[in-house]
Parts: structure tokens; sequence; C-alpha cells
């Protein structure tokens, strides 16, 4: 081990991978700013939205460090300002999940890792369309800029929902930028998912049908259809959102002859397709995850596949169980809880098929490993509680309760999170070229683990028992179960803080990584590490990203070497 | 790590991780069985609760199952299958089975079908009231709620009698709200511009009642022991002014005394209970069961202060009897300032203080008789008219420096009399005003004076208090 031997190049990497690579291609800082580079561009992404997650952390931390008091108590050591601490903790939650939505989630996966790998998986130089790319970067930052403006402008209190009238004639602070900064970064997510859709038509190599695809491929396609057919209906709801604020155009507020519900149709056409945006990539992840730690072929590709895209379908027509006790008529209501429950069926097949393919494998527990192992059981108790939820009886007791807040938690926090902290670990040696440390990787894995089940799991408890969400007042009983989810979520940044260490440091001191230290067979595993600017020096042709047979283990590169005899062999099972 | 080839693969750290994992699925699973042993939901108090209840454990031990099915199998892969040999290729060679996967795509679809039929089913008895319920319209703004009972009068909290089906119709005057009453199970947006229903039948059940009123007796208690400090206070205060000699300690103490929170303005002792606007159990004369009433959408500052009781009354002839005695205002408060001060403190104070801070409104404070600059043009006084205009029309006149504020129209939800009362009590805010009784509002009746301790008794307005 301690002698670090010349890389041994894949088929088409060829090149000594640690000398040109796209990071040090070009230097200054407008070589990255005007850069058409898609991996350069995910880049951006990755420093930008994880600033984004930063600041909505802070504000998480800051409202359930709020809720270790009861407001009264709070507003007590404050000298009685009760009406500043309420206000402020309102602000709280609408940041957090405004700046954790549209800043954080809804990118992450697509923009980061989807920007990086994409074009490497299908062995192509780049995305279709570069510039719009770059584009679609700017467009992210133009709705930052909205939301710093918020921010410093009075803040937003209508919780990131914007329900009206209370978004458009009762809010305090800067409606009209938090809602201009949200209609802005909607163009971004479009630009990222027309061009995601034109480069996976246009840009497979040879030999790659679509079901010859890695399963992240498809799970970004369905994503990008979700981004491109429902996004411009949230800009439209908020343009007219807009409107009347500003206007006084009358759509939504009864008082100017509007109708509210109509807003919240509006809305959750969009919302609800986009809590799919920010699971359906985290599924993508896992599969690959499962299927190179368990060093065998994924189980039930085509209905792993078309999972993907049967969930971005159903997503399109369950809105309306947002609206159960909204007054809504009662067919509607009985027609959205009957579609919701089409939505755990691909759902299933997923989490059973990531067991099947387990079965029998040889199972590596690596950081990235774990965290697909938490995200199945996150998933796993995020989907069964949304049960509840769809069931109409059940969802009008828990609707508005903490039971919401741990269920969607799961699903959009748990699942997604852990699945993006899993794919930045899985594709970390490809994109910088150095291995994290491992063992501090188990350590925050425990941590984030445990936070995250100790912050959430109570609140179903707590929920069940009545506890209203958006309360910075609560009765004295729910104070056992608001103490232990502060406790948690205080384990869960430490443990954040931690892998934030450990992907500074290796980057710092991060030892050399292989080509491919996992055994992978998808394309960009054929990519040097980092890749080269024009990604590979020969254009590959499709291969089963699921036939690891042909990539041997090389002790003394503690990764695997690529066996082209052996690959061609293989090749034509079938 | 491949320097001991005789055995690479060492069977103690094949299985550290795992057994790692295993106690940590083991600690998360732990807390699944004990909430089984636990109770999830609140108690049960009307018709069709168990309805939602039977389904919630319908789903929940659904999900206990699959939990267990998916957990435990992960968890048995990764012992057996755990492989550290990084050479080492997978054992099984299996891509894909059709039977199996359409095992498991079909047989959740039998599952959730029958989840829907089983939601379906409660929700449509909740949906459809029955055709003899007992109306009751509600009214929701930021941040109070009014329930109007047939005979027009509007209380904060909602009274209902116990087994009969109560309908309430609700609408709100500004912003979204939500109705929530856990243990019935029972939720509903109000939402402006639009009447929405919702309908609950309660059952009596002696337990709760006993339950609730041991609460009461205890805060009774408390209560007590509270009055009897601060009155002893209030004496040792008199006293000392009494005491003082020079002009000196007399001022002292007079501000020592004026300081004290537990007088009248005319220095007199009077106390009112921590909760005052909140009645007991023991503040009936008949029994009632108490149960808290959410709103649970979220409505702005004092959304999480928007939270109201809800009385079961025994049985419909107590509650009708309830009814006619609190409907009685002239009855309850022969001073109209001091029904003034009970919609105050139920429906103003969010927004109104009466001690000169300005809140989300002006404050009540020396309101009468001022000179008020409205953003919209000429100043006036304040007088009857004025006050009565604010109350109706409130956005016809802004106080300077709270534009943006809107408060809504109490327009059809404030009766003459509570208007009146009103109007008293903030004149009696401002110095060298009295309330003068109830004159032509109190239609005949005669005001009972000796009524006035026990006012709260069998009303909603729970803790006029001590008045010495």
């Amino acid at each position: 081990m301690s002698v670090i031997s010349q890389p041994v190049p894949g088929v088409y990497g060829e090149k000594p991978p640690h000398g040109d690579n796209y990071i040090n291609h070009s230097k200054g800082i407008f070589s990255w700013l005007f850069t058409l580079d898609h991996k350069r561009i995910g880049l951006m992404y990755m420093v930008t939205v994880l600033a984004a997650f930063f600041l909505g952390g802070i504000f998480a931390i800051a409202l359930r460090t709020m809720l270790l008091f009861n407001s009264g108590g709070l507003a007590a050591n404050l000298g009685g300002k009760s009406e500043f601490v309420a206000n402020t903790y309102n602000q709280m939650f609408t940041l957090h999940g405004a700046v954790m939505v549209f800043l954080f989630i809804i990118p992450a996966i697509p923009a980061i890792l989807g920007n990086f790998v994409l074009p490497l998986m299908l062995g192509a130089k780049d995305v279709a369309f570069p510039r719009l790319n770059l584009g679609s970067w700017y467009c992210y930052m133009g709705g930052a800029v909205f939301f710093v403006v918020v921010l410093g402008t009075g803040g937003l209190d209508t919780g990131w929902t914007f329900y009206t009238p209370f978004s458009t004639s009762y809010a305090h602070g800067a409606v009209t930028a938090a809602t201009a900064g949200a209609f802005i970064l909607g163009f971004s997510s479009i630009l990222t998912g027309v061009n995601f859709i034109a480069t996976i038509h246009m840009l497979r190599p040879k030999n790659m049908g679509f079901f010859k695809m890695p399963l992240f491929l498809w799970a970004l396609y369905a994503t990008s259809i979700i981004q491109i057919l429902a996004t411009p209906v949230l800009a439209i709801t908020l343009l007219l959102l807009i409107a009347e604020r500003t206007l006084g155009v009358g759509i939504f507020d009864p008082a100017l002859g509007g109708d509210p519900v109509l807003y919240q149709h509006f809305f959750w056409f969009y919302s609800h397709p986009a809590v799919y945006i920010m699971i359906l990539p985290g599924l993508g992840v896992v599969s690959e995850i499962i299927a190179s730690f368990s060093r065998k072929h994924i189980f039930g590709y085509k209905f792993i596949a078309l999972s993907s895209v049967a969930i971005a379908i159903f997503g399109f027509v369950v809105w309306g169980h947002h609206m159960f006790t909204s007054g809504q008529s009662d067919l509607l209501n009985a027609m959205f809880s009957l579609l919701t429950m089409s939505v755990a069926i691909p759902s299933a097949i997923k989490v059973f098929n990531w067991l099947a393919t387990m079965y029998r494998g040889s199972i590596r527990l690596d950081t990235p490993m774990l965290y697909a192992i938490g995200f199945i059981w996150l998933f796993t108790i995020g989907g069964l509680t949304g049960l509840f939820l769809g069931a109409l009886a059940t969802d009008i007791h828990f609707h508005d309760t903490y039971f919401i807040v741990a269920h969607f938690h799961y699903v959009m926090v748990g699942s997604t999170l852990f699945a993006f902290l899993g794919g930045m670990y899985y594709w970390w040696p490809k994109m910088f070229g150095k291995m994290y440390d491992e063992k501090l990787g188990k350590i925050a894995w425990l941590l984030t683990f445990v936070g995250f089940n100790l912050t959430f799991f109570i609140q179903f408890v707590a929920g069940s028992q009545g506890m209203p969400r958006r309360y910075v007042d609560y009765p004295p009983e729910f104070a056992p179960y608001h103490h232990i989810s502060t406790l948690g979520s205080y384990v869960l940044t430490i443990g954040l803080f931690l892998i934030l260490f450990n992907w500074v440091q290796s980057l710092v001191k991060g030892r050399r990584a292989p080509q491919n230290p996992w055994g992978s067979n998808s394309l960009e595993w054929h990519a040097a590490s980092p890749p080269i600017h024009e990604n590979f020096k020969v254009t590959p042709e499709g291969v089963d990203p699921y036939d690891y047979r042909a990539w041997k283990y090389n002790p003394e590169t503690d990764g695997y070497d690529y066996d082209e005899k052996l690959a061609k062999e293989l090749a034509p099972a079938h | 790590m491949n320097d001991a080839p005789s055995n690479p693969n060492p069977p103690v750290k094949k299985l550290a991780l795992p057994m790692i994992l295993l106690i940590v699925f083991a600690m998360v699973l732990s807390l699944l069985i004990i909430s089984a042993v636990i109770r999830w939901m609140p108690s049960q108090s009307s018709t069709y609760a168990w309805f939602t209840d039977a389904l919630y454990y319908y789903i929940y031990w659904i999900s206990v199952f699959f939990t267990l099915l998916i957990a435990g199998t992960l968890v048995f892969f990764l012992m057996y299958y755990r492989q550290t040999d990084k050479a080492a290729a997978a054992p099984g060679k299996v891509t894909h089975s059709t039977a199996l996967e359409l095992t498991w795509t079909i047989i959740p679809v039998f599952i959730v079908l029958s989840i829907f039929a089983f939601g379906f089913k409660g929700y449509m008895n909740m949906a459809v009231a029955p055709s003899n319920s007992y109306e009751i319209v509600v009214f929701a703004s930021q941040w109070s709620w009014q329930f109007q009972y047939p005979n027009g009068y509007t209380d904060s909290h909602l009274h209902i009698p116990a087994d009969q089906p109560v309908k309430l119709i609700m609408q709100s005057n500004d912003v979204i709200h939500s109705v929530f009453i856990r243990q019935f199970r029972a939720k509903k947006d109000v939402v402006p511009g639009r009447y929405n229903t919702m309908w609950f039948e309660s059952s009596w059940d002696d337990a709760i009642y006993d339950k609730d009123l041991a609460v009461a007796k205890k805060l009774d208690e408390s209560d007590a022991k509270l009055l009897e400090r601060d009155r002893a206070t209030y004496e040792q205060l008199r006293a000392n002014l009494a005491a003082a000699g020079t002009e000196d300690t007399r001022a002292k103490a007079q501000a020592a005394l004026d300081a004290f929170p537990h007088i009248n303005k005319e220095g007199a002792f009077a106390w009112s209970r921590p909760d005052p606007t909140t009645p007991r159990t023991t503040d009936f004369k008949t029994p009632v069961m108490t149960f808290d009433l959410y709103c649970t959408e979220y409505c702005g500052t004092s959304h999480s202060q928007m939270n109201r009781k809800v009385f079961v009354h025994r049985t419909r002839a107590e509650f009708d009897a309830w009814l006619a005695d609190a409907s009685d205002v002239v009855k309850r408060f022969p001073n109209p300032a001091d029904l003034g001060r009970q919609i105050w403190q139920n429906q103003c104070a969010t927004c109104h203080s009466i001690d000169g801070k300005a809140g989300t409104g002006p404050s009540w404070l020396n309101l009468f008789g001022s000179e008020r600059e409205f953003v919209q043009g000429p100043s006036v006084i304040a007088d009857e008219n004025y006050i009565r205009e604010s109350i109706l029309n409130p956005q016809a006149k802004i106080v300077q420096g709270y534009q943006g504020q809107n408060m809504a129209s109490f327009q059809g939800q404030l009766d003459d009399k509570k208007i009146h009362g009103l109007v008293q009590f903030i004149k009696q805010l401002s110095d060298g005003y009295n309330p003068e009784g109830w004159g032509e509002y109190a239609e005949g009746a005669e005001a009972d004076q000796n009524n006035a301790g026990d006012a709260s008794g069998a009303t909603s307005g729970g803790g006029v208090g001590v008045v010495e």
C-alpha cells in the first residue's frame, strides 16, 4: 500500500489520468464563469447548492432551537416580545422550506451529479446544449440573488407554499421578491430538463439503446419530463400571484373576486410532481450504488427503469391529495385518494428489486453503500407513512400536523439527502481524483442516520397525538417530543459538518483515486479520474452497465482494472 | 490489507460492521415496537373516531409488517452476503424474474386498494352530516374564533351538546384557517369567500369528565393560593402606604401600590386568574367535557395562539340551559365595560393592547377622546361613532402608522350590545371617562348586582374574578 504505483490506464482513459484533466485544463476565474464544460458547471452548482443547503440548515437549527422552549418562555427571556418571537419563528420555517426546496433539494442531484455524470455515462463530450447548461446555472444564481434580497428586505412569512390570500394581502416581508426568485429558479430547472432529454435522445453511443442505459439516466430522464411539464405551471401561478399582490388583479383573493383554493390547485399541480423531481434522481443514484456494491447485476432492470417513468406519470394526477380538507368536492377527494395509491406500487417495486439485487451478491459496505442502505430504510418509512396520508379518513386527522412534517422529511429530506450524499461519495473519486477518508465517512453516516431518525421519527408520534405544524407555541404535553426532535437535529448537524470536513480534507490530502475504485461498469468509470476536458480520448461504445465481471481488482491501486479481452469475450452474451 | 493471503476474509472482520448496522436498526425497530405498545392516537370522543383509528391501525400493522420484512431482509443480506475481499465476484447471477416481480407488483395493488376503500368509507361518513344536526355558524379571523348559536349569541369557545350531531357552517373574514379537534378526528379548512361545513357527534363519557374535573379542581386550588398570596401582598402595600410618615416614603409606597398588577382604576384590589379567557370544567353549573380546538392552517403571527376550547355539555337540556344563561349578557355583566373587557380578551387582545404598547393595531389606552390622525386625511376626536365605525368598517379610517394591517369587519358578528360594551370598555381605559351602564340596551332586564361575583359561573366568561 505504501508504494503509489503508476495508475493503470483504462481503455478510454489511456493517458495518465493525473496529467491534464478538466480541473487544470484552463485557469482563471473566467475559465470557470464562462465554461461550457458540463463537469465544471456541475462543480459550480455543487458550491452554490451546498451554500444554499448551509443557509437552509441554519434556519432549521434556529427553528428547532426555538422549539426547545415554548414561545411564552422564550418571550419572557426576551422581555415579553411574544409577537417578535412568533414572527421570527414564522420567518424561520418559511425561509427554511423555501431555501431547502427551491435552492437545495430540487437542483441537488440533477444539477450537481446529473450534470457531471450524465454525459460521461453516455460516453459523450458534453450535454446537447452546453450554452443552455451554463445559462441554467446563471438562472439559478439569479434566483438565489432574489432570495438574498428577501433576507435583506424583511424576510418572508408566508410558508414556502405562498398560500393565498395570506401571501397576496396579509403577509409581511418580501413576498414579491421571493416569488420572483422562485420564478427564475424555475427556468434553471427547465433548462436542465430540456438539456438532459435532448442529450439522452441524441448523444447515446453506439450499442446503447434506451434499455442499455444506466438506471440513473432513466431516473434523470423521468425527472426532466416533470421539470419541463410542471415547472411552467408554477411559473404562471407565481406570475398571477405577483399580479394580484402588486396590481390588485383578483385571481385568488375572494375580496377581489378570486378563489383561494384555485391557487392551491395551481400550486400543487407543480409542487406535487416537484416532490418526484426531488426523489426520482435519488432512486436512480441508489440503483447504481446498490448494484455496484453488491458486485452483481441489478435485478429487474426493466421494472426499475419503467417504474421511474410510472412515478413521473402518476405524479401528475395526485396533486389534490394536498387539499382533502380544503372543501374541494367529495368526488375529487375520492378520485385523488385512489390515484394517490398508485404511486405506492412503483415505489414498492424498486425497494423489492434492490433487495433482490443484494441477494447472493458480494456486498461491500463502503460509505456510498451505507447511504444507499440508509436510503432504503428512510424511503420505506417515508413511503409507508404516505399510505396514512393517501387514505382519506386518516388524512383528515393528520393533515397539517407533525405527522405530515415527519412524512415529507423522511421522503424529501431523508431519502433524497441520503441518496445525494451517497452519490457524492460514490462519484467523489471521479469528480476530484481523490479518495475521502472511509472511516470518517462511516462515522459521519452513523451520526446522520441516527440524528435523522431521532429528529423525525418522534414527530410521527407528536403528529398522531395532534400537534399542529407551524406552531411556535405548543401545549406543554408536546414538549418531550420537541426536545427529542431538537436533540436529534443537533446530532444530524454534527454528522453533516463531519461530512463537509471529510470532503474538504480529501481535496487537501486525500489519497489519489484509482480510475475505478468500486468496480462499476457504467461508462463514467471508463474515463480517467478526474476525467480529461473532452471526457474520453476515444468515443466509447455502450456496455452493459451492470456487468462487472471484466473489472479485476488491483490491490496496488486499491481499484479495479478493465480486462478488455475478457470484456470482449463476455460481451455478446445475447 | 491483503498482506495475509492465508485468510483474506476473517469472519470477525466480515461481521463487525454489519453488527453495528444490526444494532442501529434494532434501535430504530425497537422504537417501532415500543410505539405499538404506547398509544399513538389521542383518546376518541366522536362517533366516527373509532373508524379512523381502525383504519389507522390497519395501515399501521401493514406498515410494521413491511418494515420488518424489508429491514430484516436487508440486515440479513448485509450479514450473510458481506464480502470484504474486493476481488471476489458475486455468487448470484440472476438478473430478473418476471414472475417474482409481478408478484410484488400485484400484491401491493390489492393492499393499497383495500386501504383506499377503507379510507373512502370513513370519509363519506364524515362528509355527510345527518339531517337532524344542530347548526352552529363559525367565523374565523386573524386570530380568533366566533361560534354563533341559532339564537344569535356568539362565544369564542365552542359549546356543543353531547350525543347529538353538530354541524359547523364556517366562513373566514380574512385568510384561510382550519378547525381541528383531535379527539373527534375532525378537521376542515375555513376558507374566505365560501362556506365549508363539517359535522361530528361527541359521545358523553363520564371518565373524560372526571379527568377534566380533577384537572380543573387542581387549577382552582392553585388559583386560590395565588389569590391569597396576592391579597396579602395588596394589604401589606396598603398598610405601608398608611404607615408612611414623610412625603418621600409616601410617594414610594404609592408607587409600589400603583405597580401592583392586581388593582383596578380606583386602586381597589381586583384579581383575575392567570387564564381569565379560558373557562374550566368547574366554571359550569352542569358537567362538561373539555377538548382543544386548534387552528391548523397557517394564518400569520399568532397562528399558534388561535386555539380555543370545545365544551361538550352532558345533555341537550343542559346545553340549552347554558345557552340561555350565556345569551343574557345584560344579566351576566351589570357593567357593560366588563362585557367589553371580555370581548377584548377573546377577540381583540392579540392586536390591541390596553397598556399603551403598539401591536398589530393601535393600543386602546387613552384612545377615547384623543385626536386620531389618519392615512386617508382629516383627523377626528375619537368618540362613540368613531369606535363603532372602526369595528364595523375598519378600513374607512386607518390610523397613521398602521398601513397594510388588514383588520376585518365585525359586521354581523358583534351585535349592538357587544359594541356598546366595547365602547364602554374603551371609555373606561381613558382617564376622565366612566361607563354609563346599559341604559337603553338593558331591554327592561334588571341588572342583578348580587350575581356579579359568579357571573362566570355558568358561562364562558370565566374569571371576571374578585372585585372588592
